[in-house]
C-alpha cells in the first residue's frame, strides 16, 4: 500500500493548508460578514491567493527571493494582515462565532479531510506525470522552483520567461517549498488538494445559500442549520462527482443495446449512428459484458470529447468538453483545474454582495471612495487573480459580480440606462484594478487570443449538449418548472420567451453578418494591401490573415453556402438552442417577477417550517443569476468564439462549458434540496424517482472511469511520486536527471520533440526545471501567439547533436549559452548519432550505462560564484 | 573582614570602571588577530554573500541577512578581508559584556560585574564572537531587546528585536526557549507574592505598536541595506526555514561527544551553575525558575536537533553563565578573613599541590609507565599531593583559624578556575599555538591558504606581471573557503569536470577528480583545512585536549595544478589579459 513517506507528505500538506486556512479566517470573517459561514470554507483559497500574491508580487519586484525564505516571509505578511483583521474586538467576535458554529465547522473539516484523503489515494493509484499536458505543468512548476527571480524561466524556451497564466503554478510551488516534498509528489498532492478545496468551497457556498432560509422553530434547542449542513453536501456532489451521461452510454454500448445484425452479418445501429459520438458509432468488437470493457487506449477520454463540430464537408473537429470529475480524474494541473477554488471564491464574493443589498458603494460610489474600502481591494484581487490563473474566467466572474450588483440596483430603483452605466462602470473599474494589481504579469505576457470570430456552421447538437449537461439540467429543469408553476404567471413567462427569442435572433443575425463581413474581407484586404498607403497595408494584411484562417477552416469561400448551412444546421439540430432558449425564458420571467411571495411549508416529520420573509430578497434570485450566467456561457459559443491558434471553437467551448458546469452544479444542488424539502405526496415520489435515475446515470462515468484509470486500483506501485514510472522504466534517465537536478542552474540541450511526445521528449527540462533550448515547439507557438521566438531552434539542436563540425557546434553552444548537453538513448536514436564529436571535445560530468552528460561551459564567476 | 562586603563596596565605587576593564578585555580577546585565520567554509558562505552584495551582484541571501547586510557595508567601504568579515560578530560579542547592565535591577551590580568578566572570557562566547556569522549578533541583540522591553523602552526593544530576528537562524531556538520560559514564568508569577522578581510583569501593559513598528522598520532597512538590496528581506523567512531545515540535516556529531565537549569546555561554570540552580529552586526564586527552564529547554531543544554542533554550547549555556555569576557572588558574600597570612598560605598550598598532582596525572596519561614501580611512583605523585592538601587544610583550620583557611582554600580554587577560564578563552580565540585543535569551530580551520595563494600568486606574477591576473579554475570542488581565498582573482571559474581541451592556467581540484591531461600540468597536494576528529577520540584524548590541546585530527586536501609552460624554466609565457 501507500508508503509512510507519502503519508507524511500528505500530512505535511494537510497541516500547511490547515494553517493557511486558520490564519486567513479573520480575513474572511471581515470580508464575508453576510455569509452564515463567514467564508470559513473559502478561507483556504483566499489564504493561498493572498499569500501567493504577496510572494509573487514581491518576487517580481525583486523584494523577495524566490526561495523558501521568500515564501515564509510572504506567509508572515499574511499573518500580519490576519492580525490586523482581528483587531478592535473582532478576535473576540470570531472566537464566539467559532464556538457557536462548531458543528458546521467540524462538518466542513471532515469533508475537506475526506476529500483530500480520498483523492490522494486516487492519485497514488495513477500518479505518473506523463502524457497529455502533465509534463508541461510539471515543467512549469520545476521552472518556477528553479528560477532565481520572477518572471520564471520558460523551461522549454531558454532565454525567455514563461508566457502563460502561471499563478496557479506559483501557488503549487509555494506549497512544495514549505512542505519540503519533491515536485513530482507535490504535483499529485496538488491535484488532491485542489479537489478538496473545490469540494469545501462548493459546500460552503451551497451551505450559505441554504442557511438563508428562515426557519420558524417550534421546539427548543433545534439545530437551525442542520438542513443547510446536510443539503450542502449536494454542492460538491453535483460539481465534482456527478458527470456527463457518456458513462451510461458506455454501459449501453457494452450491453450492445440498439445494435442489430444486418443481412450481411454486420452490426448496425441507427441510434448510435444518429448519436454520432466518436468510437461509440463503430460496431462493438467485444462480446456483451455488464461492465464497459471496449478496447480503447483511454476509455475515460471519450466523455470529454462528446461534442464535435462538423465542417461543411462533415469532417469532425475535436472539441474539448471537460467537466470537473474528468478534469480531476485526468489530474492535469491545468489552469481550469487550478482556478476552480478561486472561481468559487469569486462566487462567494458575489453571494456576500447579494446578501447585503444596502451596500451599494461598489455601484454608486466614486472611485475615490471605492479605493478607500479595504474589501474593494480584496474583491479586485480575487477577480484579478482569475486572469492570472485561468484568463478565461476573469471576464466571466467580473460579469457575475456586476450582474449581481446591478440586479440589486434594478430591484430597488427600477431599470433605466443608469443601471447599464453602473454595470459597465463597475466592471471596467474593478477589472482595471484587477489588472493593475497583477501588472507585472501582463508586462511579460503575450496572449494567443486573436479576436472574436462568428460561429457559423459550428453548433452544438442538442443530444450532445444533453449528454454533457443532462445530469444537471434535469433537476434544474424540474425546479424551474416548479418555480414557474408557483409563480402562476404565464404572461411573464411568455414575456421571457419573447425576450429570449429576440436575444437569440439578434445574436444569430450578428453572427451571420459578422461572418459574411469576414468572407467579404478577401477583396477588401487585397485592395488595402494594394492601395500603397503604408498605414493601410498592415490592416490589409491582418484582414487577409483573418480571412484566410476563416475560409480555410470552413473549407469554402462561398458566403451563401456557409450562411445557408449555418441556418440549416440550427434548424435540423435545434436541441441546444431550444433548451437554452427555454431556460433563459424561464429564468428571465422569474427574475423580473417582482412579487416575492412569502411562503410557509411544513417539512415532513420535522417540527419546523421553512419560510421566506417578504421584503427580503430570496436567495433564489441569486440562484437565477448563476443560472443566467451559465446560459450565457453555453449560448455564446453557438454564435461567437474566441480566435486562438487552433482556429475553431475548441477552447471556447472547453473554458465556457466548464464554468457553466460549476455554476449549474451549484444551482442543481440548491434546486435538489429545495425540491426535496418542498414537494409532497406523489410529486415528491416522482421527483425522487427521476432524481435517482438521472443521478445513477450521472454516476456511471465516475464509477467506470475511476476503475479504468486506476486499473481497478491495482497500480504497479502505490506512490505519490509522479516520476516513479521513470525509475521503473527509464532507470538510467531517472538516475541522470536526479543527478543533474542537484547541479547549478544552467541551460540544457536535449532532443526536441513534438507536443505530447510519447517518446518522453523534454524529460530532462521537465524534471529539473532547467531551461532547454526548445521543446514542445507547438505549445511554445500557442503560448506566444506566433513561432517567431521558436525560430530555427529545432533544427539547430539537431545540428548540435549530428554535426561533424566542432566549430559549428561550439557556435551553437555559445549562441544559446548551453551549459549541459544531455545525451541519452532518446538523443542517440532520435538523431541517429553516437555523440563522438561531443565526447571528444567536451568533458563528461556524468555517465551511466546509457546516459552521458557533457558540461559545455564552466560557470563564469566574474570573481565570485 | 567580610570579603563579600568589601568587594561589594569596591564594585559600587568602581562599577563602571570594572565594566570598562571587562569590556576592554573582551575587546582585546575578540579583536586580537581577528583576521589571522582565513575564513572557514561555514564563514565563507556568509562572507561571500556580503561580498556579492557589495559588488552589486545578484546573490541569494540565506538566513543571516542582518550579518550579511552589515558586513557588505564594510566590504563596500573598505576592501574585503577576513578581519572585516568577522568585525560585526566581534563587536557584538564585545558589547555582550555590557548587556547585563540592563538587568541591574534584577541581578545587582556585583553579579553583573562578575558576569561581565565571565562573558568576556567564556571560551564558547569568545569563539562565537570570532566566527563570521550572525549568531553572536542575534544573542546580543535579543538579550538587549529583552532588557529594553523589561524597562519599557519599546522602540529600542523593537529595533534590537528586529536585528536579532534577521541576524541568524539561531534566533529561533533562542527565542523559543526564552519565550517558553518567559510564558511559564509569566503565568506562574501571578501566584507568587514576590512580584519584584517578575521579569515579565510588563508584558500586558506593553506598547506593542511601537515595538512592532520599530522591529518592522529595522528588518526592512537593515535586511535590504536601505532598500538597495530589497531581496534581502527574504532573509527573515530564510532564517526560519533554515532553522526548520536544520532538523533534517544531521551534522554527525554524536551526543556522547557533544556531552564530553560540554563537560571539558564548561567545567568550572557548570559546577557553579548547577549549584546555584539547586539552591535557587529550594529558595523558590522566580529568576532561578525562569533561568532554569530556559537552560533546560535550550539543552533539550539542541540535543534533539540532529544538526547539533559544538558552537551551540555557548547559546545553550547563557543562563548557566548567569547562574555561575550569582553563585560566585553568594560565595564571596560568605567569605571573611581574620588572618590574611593564613589565607594566603592556604591559597598557595592549594594551588601548588593541585598543580603538582595534575602534572603527575598528565604525565601518566601522556607517557603511560611501562613497569609497576614507575606506575606506583606516578600514582603516588598524583594522589599524595591531594592527600597532603586535604590534611594540610584540615590541620590549618583546626589548629589556627577555620574561617581564614576556608577563605584561602576558596581563593586558591578561584585563582585556578580563573586561570583555566582565561586560558580557555584565549585558546578558543585561536590565539594559542594550535588553533586547528580547538573544539569551538564551526568547520575546518583553513591552514593551506598561505601555501596555495603564494604558489598561485607567484605563477601569476611570473606570467602576467600581476598577482591576481592569471586565470584559475576550481574543478569538482564545492568549497566556499577556497572560493573566498581566491576572491581577488579576476578570472575565476568553476566546473564539475576537467576540461578536455583548453583548461585554465591554474586548476584547483579535489583529490577525487580524474585528470586526463596530467602531462600538461604539474601538480601538488595542499592540506587545505584541519579540524578535530571528535568521533576518533578516546577518554585519554579528552584529558590531553583539556591540558595540552592535542587531539586526533581530520584534514581536507586539494590538488593544485599549474600548466607546465607557466613555470620559469618553460619557454612560453602567457599574455597579460
Amino acid at each position: 500500500m501507500i508508503e509512510m513517506s507519502d503519508v507524511l507528505s500528505f500530512l505535511s500538506w494537510y497541516i500547511t493548508i490547515f494553517v493557511v486556512g486558520l490564519v486567513s479566517l479573520p480575513i474572511t470573517f471581515r470580508l464575508f460578514p453576510n455569509l452564515t459561514s463567514k467564508g470559513y470554507a473559502l478561507a483556504r483559497p483566499l489564504g493561498l491567493l493572498v499569500w501567493g500574491y504577496f510572494f509573487w508580487l514581491l518576487c517580481s519586484l525583486g523584494v523577495l527571493q524566490n526561495d523558501t525564505g521568500g515564501v515564509v516571509f510572504a506567509l508572515l505578511l499574511l499573518v500580519g494582515l490576519s492580525i490586523w483583521c482581528s483587531m478592535n474586538g473582532r478576535w473576540q467576535k470570531l472566537t464566539t462565532w467559532v464556538k457557536q458554529n462548531k458543528k458546521t465547522l467540524i462538518t466542513m473539516e471532515v469533508l475537506f479531510f475526506i476529500a483530500f484523503g480520498l483523492w490522494t489515494i486516487v492519485r497514488a493509484a495513477n500518479p505518473d506525470v506523463v502524457y497529455t499536458e502533465k509534463p508541461m505543468e510539471l515543467a512549469f512548476i520545476n521552472a518556477i522552483l528553479k528560477s532565481p527571480s520572477f518572471p520564471p524561466n520558460d523551461p522549454w524556451l531558454s532565454g525567455y520567461a514563461i508566457s502563460y497564466y502561471y499563478f496557479g503554478y506559483v501557488m503549487v510551488s509555494m506549497l512544495i517549498r514549505v512542505s519540503g516534498v519533491t515536485s513530482a509528489i507535490g504535483f499529485n498532492l496538488s491535484a488532491a488538494l485542489w479537489f478538496a478545496l473545490t469540494a469545501l468551497a462548493t459546500y460552503g457556498i451551497v451551505f450559505d445559500m441554504l442557511s438563508t432560509w428562515k426557519l420558524r422553530i417550534h421546539s427548543d434547542g433545534f439545530d437551525r442549520y442542520k438542513l443547510a449542513r446536510n443539503g450542502a453536501f449536494l454542492g460538491p456532489f453535483f460539481v465534482l462527482i456527478v458527470s456527463c451521461l457518456e458513462g451510461l452510454l458506455e454501459f449501453l454500448y457494452s450491453w450492445q443495446v440498439f445494435w442489430k445484425i444486418n443481412s450481411e452479418g454486420i452490426l448496425t445501429s441507427r441510434f448510435w449512428t444518429w448519436l454520432s459520438v466518436s468510437e461509440l458509432e463503430l460496431p462493438p468488437t467485444t462480446p456483451v459484458s455488464f461492465f464497459p470493457n471496449r478496447p480503447a487506449n483511454w476509455l475515460w477520454w471519450r466523455g470529454t470529447r462528446v461534442i464535435q463540430d462538423l465542417t461543411l464537408t462533415n469532417q469532425k473537429i475535436e472539441v474539448i468538453a471537460e467537466f470537473p470529475f474528468a478534469t480531476y480524474l485526468l489530474s492535469d494541473l491545468h489552469p481550469h483545474l487550478l482556478g476552480m477554488p478561486f472561481v468559487l471564491l469569486a462566487v462567494g464574493i458575489c453571494l456576500n454582495l447579494f446578501l447585503n443589498p444596502e451596500d451599494n458603494i461598489f455601484f454608486t460610489g466614486s472611485i475615490k471612495n471605492l479605493i478607500k474600502r479595504w474589501d474593494y481591494w480584496f474583491i479586485a484581487l480575487t477577480l484579478g487573480s482569475l486572469a492570472f490563473i485561468n484568463t478565461w474566467d476573469f471576464p466571466i466572474y467580473v460579469g457575475l459580480f456586476c450582474l449581481t450588483g446591478t440586479y440589486l440596483r434594478i430591484r430597488k430603483f427600477g431599470w433605466n440606462l443608469t443601471r447599464g452605466w453602473e454595470f459597465v462602470k463597475t466592471g471596467v473599474v474593478i477589472g482595471l484594478t484587477g489588472i493593475f494589481l497583477f501588472l507585472p504579469f501582463y508586462l511579460g505576457f503575450s496572449s494567443q487570443a486573436g479576436g472574436i470570430l462568428p460561429s457559423m456552421e459550428y453548433i452544438t447538437r442538442g443530444i450532445h449538449f444533453w449528454i454533457l449537461f443532462g445530469a444537471l439540467l434535469i433537476p434544474i429543469g424540474i425546479w424551474l418548472i416548479y418555480q414557474l408553476i408557483r409563480s402562476r404567471n404565464l404572461r411573464e413567462f411568455l414575456g421571457g420567451l419573447r425576450f429570449a427569442f429576440i436575444l437569440f435572433g439578434v445574436l444569430l443575425l450578428a453572427s451571420l453578418l459578422f461572418g459574411v463581413l469576414i468572407l467579404e474581407t478577401g477583396q477588401i484586404s487585397s485592395q488595402l494591401v494594394s492601395s500603397g498607403k503604408e498605414w493601410l497595408i498592415p490592416i490589409g494584411l491582418k484582414l487577409s490573415g483573418a480571412y484566410q484562417a476563416f475560409t480555410s477552416l470552413h473549407g469554402s469561400t462561398d458566403s451563401g453556402l456557409i450562411v445557408t448551412q449555418s441556418l440549416l444546421r440550427r434548424l435540423l439540430s435545434p436541441g441546444t438552442w431550444i433548451t437554452l432558449l427555454l431556460i433563459l425564458a424561464a429564468v428571465w420571467s422569474l427574475l423580473i417577477n417582482k412579487k416575492d411571495k412569502s411562503t410557509q411549508l411544513q417539512i415532513s416529520n420535522q417540527n419546523i417550517e421553512v419560510m421566506e420573509i417578504t421584503g427580503t430578497l430570496s436567495i433564489k434570485i441569486f440562484v437565477f443569476l448563476l443560472m443566467l450566467v451559465g446560459v450565457a456561457l453555453t449560448a455564446v459559443p453557438e454564435f461567437f468564439y474566441l480566435r486562438d491558434n487552433f482556429g475553431w471553437r475548441m477552447n471556447t467551448i472547453f473554458k465556457f462549458y466548464f464554468q457553466a458546469w460549476v455554476l449549474w452544479g451549484i444551482v442543481a444542488a440548491y434546486a435538489s434540496v429545495e425540491l426535496f424539502t418542498r414537494l409532497k405526496g406523489f410529486m415528491k415520489w416522482l421527483f425522487n424517482g427521476i432524481w435517482i435515475i438521472i443521478i445513477l446515470a450521472g454516476l456511471a462515468y465516475p464509477v467506470v472511469m475511476l476503475w479504468d484509470k486506476t486499473n481497478g486500483f491495482k497500480p504497479p506501485e502505490w506512490t505519490l511520486d509522479g516520476n516513479a514510472y521513470m525509475a521503473r522504466y527509464y532507470q538510467d534517465d531517472y538516475a541522470a536527471i536526479q543527478w543533474l537536478d542537484k547541479q547549478p542552474l544552467g541551460i540544457i540541450a536535449e532532443a526536441v520533440g513534438p507536443s505530447y511526445s510519447f517518446d518522453n521528449h523534454a524529460r530532462v527540462s521537465t524534471r529539473t526545471g532547467m531551461p532547454t533550448v526548445l521543446n514542445w515547439p507547438g505549445h511554445e507557438g500557442q503560448w506566444r501567439g506566433s513561432y517567431k521566438e521558436v525560430g530555427s531552434r529545432e533544427a539547430e539542436i539537431k545540428t548540435l547533436y549530428t554535426s561533424n563540425d566542432w566549430t559549428e557546434v561550439e557556435g551553437l553552444i555559445n549562441k544559446y549559452d548551453i551549459r549541459y548537453i544531455y545525451f541519452g538513448d532518446l538523443e542517440k536514436n532520435f538523431y541517429k548519432t553516437d555523440g563522438e564529436l561531443l565526447r571528444s571535445n567536451l568533458p563528461v560530468i556524468y555517465q551511466n550505462s546509457s546516459v552521458t552528460i557533457f558540461e559545455a561551459a564552466a560557470q563564469k564567476s566574474e570573481g565570485l560564484p | 573582614m567580610i570579603i563579600g562586603e568589601k568587594m561589594k563596596n569596591i564594585v559600587a565605587q568602581y562599577f563602571w570602571l570594572l565594566l570598562f576593564i571587562a569590556l576592554t578585555m573582551a575587546a582585546i580577546i575578540r579583536f586580537l588577530g581577528l583576521g589571522q585565520l582565513s575564513l572557514s567554509d561555514h564563514e565563507a558562505e556568509n562572507a561571500l554573500q556580503s561580498l556579492s552584495m557589495s559588488n552589486g551582484m545578484a546573490v541569494r541571501i540565506g538566513g543571516q541577512t542582518g550579518y550579511v547586510a552589515l558586513t557588505s557595508i564594510l566590504f563596500s567601504l573598505f576592501e574585503s578581508s577576513d578581519f572585516l568579515a568577522r568585525f560585526w560578530p566581534a563587536l557584538f560579542g564585545t558589547l555582550l559584556v555590557l548587556v547585563p547592565v540592563l538587568y541591574r535591577k534584577h541581578l545587582g551590580e556585583f553579579t553583573i560585574t562578575i558576569l561581565a568578566f565571565v562573558i568576556a572570557w567564556e571560551p564558547g562566547l569568545v569563539a562565537l564572537s570570532r566566527t563570521a556569522d550572525g549568531s553572536i549578533m542575534t544573542i546580543t541583540a535579543l538579550l538587549v531587546s529583552i532588557g529594553f522591553f523589561v524597562t519599557q523602552r519599546m522602540v529600542l526593544s523593537g529595533v534590537l528585536f528586529g536585528l536579532a530576528l534577521i541576524s541568524s537562524e539561531r534566533f529561533w531556538p533562542l527565542f523559543l526557549v526564552i519565550g517558553a520560559a518567559g510564558l511559564i514564568g509569566f503565568f506562574s508569577s501571578r501566584k507568587s507574592e514576590d512580584s519584584t522578581e517578575n521579569l515579565f510583569s510588563n508584558f500586558r501593559n506593553a506598547k506593542w505598536s511601537g515595538f512592532v513598528l520599530a522591529a518592522g522598520i529595522t528588518i526592512l532597512l537593515v535586511s535590504s541595506i536601505m532598500f538597495l538590496y530589497p531581496n534581502g528581506i527574504s532573509g527573515l523567512g530564510s532564517s526560519l526555514t533554515g532553522y526548520l531545515a536544520s532538523w533534517k540535516k544531521p551534522t554527525g556529531l554524536e551526543i556522547g561527544n557533544f556531552a564530553m565537549v560540554f563537560l571539558v569546555t564548561q567545567f568550572p561554570v557548570l559546577i557553579l551553575a548547577i549549584w546555584r540552580l539547586v539552591i535557587g529552586l529550594i529558595e523558590r526564586s522566580n529568576i532561578t525558575r525562569f533561568l532554569g527552564i530556559w537552560w533546560g529547554l535550550g539543552l533539550v531543544l539542541h540535543l534533539l536537533n540532529p544538526s547539533l554542533e559544538v558552537l551551540s554550547i555557548a547559546l545553550i549555556n547563557l543562563p548557566a553563565f548567569i547562574f555561575a555569576a550569582i553563585q560566585l557572588v553568594r560565595f564571596f558574600e560568605k567569605l571573611s578573613i581574620r588572618s590574611r597570612f593564613l589565607a594566603a598560605i592556604e591559597a598557595c598550598v592549594t594551588i601548588g599541590l593541585l598543580v603538582f598532582s595534575i602534572i603527575n596525572f598528565l604525565n601518566m596519561v601522556n607517557y603511560p609507565p611501562m613497569d609497576p614501580t614507575a606506575t606506583r611512583d606516578r600514582m603516588l605523585g598524583m594522589v599524595l599531593p591531594l592527600i597532603l592538601w586535604i590534611v594540610f587544610t584540615i590541620l590549618l583550620g583546626w589548629g589556627w583559624d577555620m574561617v581564614s583557611t576556608r577563605t584561602g582554600l576558596a581563593l586558591g580554587l578561584i585563582v585556578l578556575f580563573g586561570y583555566l577560564l582565561g586560558a580557555s578563552g584565549w585558546k578558543a580565540a585561536g590565539l594559542g599555538n594550535k588553533p586547528e585543535n580547538e573544539l569551538f569551530i564551526s568547520s575546518g580551520i583553513v591552514i593551506g591558504d598561505n601555501v596555495l595563494l603564494s604558489a598561485v600568486k607567484n605563477v601569476s606574477l611570473w606570467n602576467t606581471g600581476q598577482a591576481n591576473g592569471i586565470d584559475i579554475s576550481t574543478v569538482g570542488i564545492n568549497s566556499q573557503s577556497i572560493t573566498w581565498a581566491l576572491r581577488n582573482f579576476d578570472r575565476q571559474s568553476s566546473s564539475a569536470a576537467f576540461p578536455i581541451n583548453d583548461g585554465a592556467s591554474i586548476i584547483v581540484s579535489s583529490t577525487e577528480s580524474i585528470f586526463q591531461s596530467q602531462t600538461d600540468y604539474r601538480g601538488q597536494p595542499v592540506v587545505w583545512s584541519k579540524q578535530p576528529a571528535l568521533s576518533q577520540m578516546v577518554w585519554q584524548d579528552w584529558i590531553k585536549w583539556f591540558f595540552f590541546r592535542t587531539v586526533p585530527q581530520q584534514s581536507e586536501s586539494v590538488l593544485l595544478w599549474v600548466k607546465n609552460d607557466l613555470f620559469p624554466d618553460a619557454t612560453n609565457t602567457l599574455q597579460t589579459p
